[in-house]
């Protein structure tokens, strides 16, 4: 009886394990390609003042604030790790790097949602944000390689005061 | 017999294939539960909360200009029992903003801030994400910055 069971029962408990590592196996990788080259995970926005803004996966730590016709001196450093969604500390500075030394094929585009508010000028190591009027809106930063978008952080918003 | 041993490992077999293929074991992890969403600010004293995920018991929320608001948002299940998910690193809180320029949700751990970038009004709303995708989102709720 047991026997018969058992020979009944073997290629079946076989499929079930190939199934079972089957459903276990890792999806991600079938469907995500890396693209070659730089791996950027988050944005730092260092203000010549020292202070800084940082992206970290949905949302922002930080918010640039200038006066309406004041303007904003800021790098633009990135990291290739990306903290845990619960960590929001700022990425250990030894990690960050910007894409001074980069193929000359990478570039960052900058688009302000209300350009009346502010406007951008730089490239893709830096640049300054122009406050133009008392208002809030806020900014992107997308890095391409030529016209390969490879990071795009979340959008961050900003503030311009009235001016003094 | 055999038979039903047989026809009921086949059922075995097919019910794992078809769950395999929208939930592969190794990235499934347990749903936030929730029914009501609590606010609160940073003395504890509860600003609002939703009411069977329809309306907001106090419907607007007020902000000073350029005062950010600390606020601690608690799922509530069905029973009104507090759902702890402190422990959850795969479980975040996101803010949805009609004008999304007046306002910004800065998570941190275990709280949150509100920063208000202008005076004006518009409506927000919390969702409890949980890897790629929200578990609970709430109805809108009316943001007054002045």
């Amino acid at each position: 009886m047991f026997t018969s069971v058992r020979r009944v029962m073997r290629p079946v408990v076989a499929m079930l394990a190939m199934a079972v590592m089957a459903a276990c196996g890792d999806k991600e990788g079938v469907t995500a390609p890396e693209v070659e080259g730089l791996r950027i995970r988050e944005v730092i926005l260092a203000a010549d003042d020292g202070t800084f803004a940082f992206s970290h996966r949905d949302h922002w730590h930080g918010a640039p604030v200038m006066r309406a016709n004041g303007t904003r001196g800021l790098t633009l450093h990135f990291t290739s790790t990306q903290l845990a969604p619960d960590d929001h500390d700022v990425p250990p500075v030894e990690s960050w790097f910007t894409l001074a030394t980069a193929p000359s094929d990478y570039n960052v585009r900058v688009v302000i949602e209300d350009t009346t508010v502010a406007r951008w000028s730089g490239d893709r190591v830096g640049g300054t944000l122009h406050g133009l009027r008392d208002g809030a809106s806020r900014v992107s930063f997308v890095v391409r390689r030529g016209s390969t978008t490879i990071y795009e952080a979340p959008p961050l918003n900003f503030r311009v005061q009235p001016a003094p | 017999m055999m038979r039903r041993l047989r026809a009921m490992a086949v059922c075995v077999l097919v019910a794992c294939g078809l769950t395999a293929c929208d939930h592969p074991i190794g990235i499934v992890s347990a749903h936030i539960e929730a029914a009501d969403l609590v606010v609160r600010d940073s003395a504890g004293v509860e600003l609002t909360r939703t009411s069977f995920n329809r309306r907001w018991m106090v419907d607007s929320l007020v902000l000073r200009d350029g005062a950010s608001l600390r606020v601690t948002i608690t799922p509530v299940d069905f029973r009104g029992a507090e759902l702890d998910v402190s422990e959850r690193r795969d479980v975040s809180y996101r803010l949805d903003a009609e004008r999304a320029e007046l306002v910004q949700w800065e998570p941190q751990r275990g709280f949150g801030w509100l920063h208000p970038f202008g005076r004006g009004e518009t409506r927000v709303r919390f969702l409890i994400w949980h890897g790629d995708h929200a578990d609970f989102v709430s109805p809108w709720l009316r943001v007054v910055i002045r």
